[in-house]
């Protein structure tokens, strides 16, 4: 950590002396940050597909009218899902076979979308092959994501060399509150409702009925603030460099449909999964209408679900979401007669109801997210809807754990759903600019006293790494 | 009629709202209802209205409406 930390001041300053110099700097940390994370098989993997995806690029572009580009992007799609697929399947059929596969699927994904973009005409290959090597590699989001598209990194990367000090220190001030706010998110927040999730799975027979709600509906608060607390500190990394990523998250838990969840939850994946998955499969098949796009949505959350994981659990929660999607569009017609006859149309009673319906809803597939195979998974639905007086009466859930874990969570939840429900992230940074300098950090020294006092020691694990 | 006003009521019928008025710059996020599964209805009416068919690639490069009119002129011209 206290390497880490040096090794960012000492890039922040000869960024910032030596802008000439940026893209090797950057590159340079990229790729000494991913080799300490991944490994290095991970790391010739992932400069292997720069090679490639660099030539391939160059070669789809010149063959832009010509049959023979299919065959470059069908290489270029195949050079990039094969190691993402051995690395995620071989444990399944080599004993005692354990390897991460940290980043992959994020840095392939984003080499897919550069090889079709080239083909459509949306993006142009990047001549030089630093930043192009940059675009993949950057570390703030080679482990996490978010995924980019050339047309919104490739240029930022390359104008980080007109940057100079007078940029730097609004920089700071954005990018502190990011990574302060990721900071708390994960290791006050996420961290910290850790172990009340933990108790409910490792012992899942013993809470039934609706008290079993109360863990759901934690674990979905643990992997919002975990993902969304990486992607917040992911975020002001880069702004330290002056590059602005795309934001994964749009207080998802306030979304009135599922549909609405896939507008805010993940962003940069949700729009490759409909630019390069839904959208071809549902203008190939739009002569069959209703059924192209429901079949579109299907397989689309089918794969979804099969970048998260390998298991039987992950096609479930993957194909439930589909389904959720598909009987929303079937029943829409019906339901908006039924919302205009009760006179329901703009009532803030219906978004609320929609916003809970639908939170309840993702909260039940979270549970074969989570849960360790389909066994658990349909015990613990199992015990929801049994009722049992006996058996739940001795549990005071919440307070299993130590009582102050419980009020400092339950505190910090309320203050991260009052944040989302009174304004965006983005315009409060923005706003913050403004702020003048001593009230700006002393807010930050608050921040960074709370992250301090009130974070959870112990080992840190995000729970993303592992997709 | 030229083809922005022909689409503009292709718009109205699709989303079954008389009040849209579309211009160049307006994606999904400006029309009430244009998601991503509404969007192959209103491509399929655009089609069968124009008697055209779009390829795959410019489907996937039409971003806003302006990048919609300037395929269907484009069709047109070349038909």
């Amino acid at each position: 950590m206290f390497i880490s930390i040096i090794s960012l001041i000492l890039l922040f300053v000869c960024f910032y002396t030596f802008p000439q110099w940026n893209w090797f700097f950057l590159l340079a940390v990229s790729f000494g940050f991913y080799w300490s994370m991944a490994g290095t098989p991970l790391l010739i993997t992932l400069m292997l597909i720069i090679v490639a995806t660099y030539f391939l690029g160059h070669a789809i572009k010149r063959h832009q009218t010509k049959p023979a580009q299919k065959y470059f992007i069908v290489v270029g799609i195949a050079i990039n899902l094969l190691p993402l697929l051995i690395l995620k399947y071989a444990p399944h059929f080599v004993p005692n076979l354990h390897w991460g596969i940290i980043g992959v699927s994020f840095f392939t994904f984003q080499a897919i979308a550069y090889l079709i973009d080239i083909s459509t005409e949306l993006a142009e290959p990047e001549d030089h092959f630093g930043h192009y090597a940059l675009y993949l590699a950057f570390f703030p989001k080679v482990l996490q994501g978010p995924i980019e598209r050339a047309h919104d990194l490739l240029p930022q990367l390359k104008s980080t060399s007109q940057i100079n000090w007078k940029n730097c220190f609004e920089n700071l001030k954005y990018a502190l509150f990011f990574i302060l706010l990721g900071a708390f998110k994960k290791f006050v927040v996420a961290d910290r409702i850790t172990p009340f999730v933990d108790e409910f799975y490792d012992h899942h027979v013993e809470y039934m009925g609706p008290l079993a709600l109360i863990p759901l509906c934690l674990y979905s608060f643990q992997i919002y603030f975990d993902f969304s607390g990486y992607t917040d500190a992911a975020l002001g990394v880069a702004r330290l460099f002056g590059v602005k990523l795309t934001d994964n998250f749009r207080s998802p838990y306030f979304a009135v449909s599922v549909a609405d969840f896939w507008r805010r939850w993940h962003i940069s994946l949700s729009r490759w999964l409909m630019d390069y998955l839904y959208k071809p499969i549902s203008f190939s098949l739009r002569k069959q209408k209703t059924f192209s796009v429901h079949f579109a949505i299907f397989i689309t959350f089918l794969v979804c679900g099969l970048w998260h994981g390998t298991t039987f659990n992950f096609v479930i929660w993957g194909c439930l979401h589909g389904s959720y999607i598909i009987l929303a569009g079937i029943t829409a017609r019906p339901r908006s007669i039924l919302v205009q006859k009760l006179g329901l149309k703009k009532s803030p009673f219906l978004s609320g109801f929609n916003i809970i319906i639908t939170f309840l809803l993702i909260t039940l597939t979270w549970i074969f997210f989570r849960a360790e195979n389909i066994y658990t998974s349909l015990a613990v639905l199992q015990n929801l809807f049994c009722y049992n007086n006996t058996s739940y009466s001795k549990e005071q859930f919440l307070f299993k754990q130590d009582s102050y874990d419980a009020i400092v969570m339950i505190v910090s939840l309320i203050t991260l759903f009052i944040f989302e429900a009174v304004t965006e992230k983005e315009k409060f940074a923005l706003q913050l600019r403004r702020v003048p300098f001593l009230l700006s950090w002393c807010l930050y020294s608050l921040l960074l006293f709370v992250i301090l006092f009130f974070s959870v020691h112990g080992e840190k694990k995000f729970i993303y790494f592992e997709f | 009629m030229n083809v922005q006003s022909e689409l503009n009521q292709i718009f109205c019928k699709v989303f079954n709202d008389d009040s849209i008025v579309i211009s160049g710059n307006m994606t999904s996020a400006n029309i009430d209802g244009w998601d991503s599964m509404s969007h192959i209805n209103l491509i399929l009416t655009v089609e069968n209205s124009f008697k055209i068919q779009f390829s795959q690639k410019e489907l996937m490069r039409q971003r806003n409406i302006s990048d919609l009119i300037r395929d269907i002129e484009h069709k047109l011209q070349s038909h």
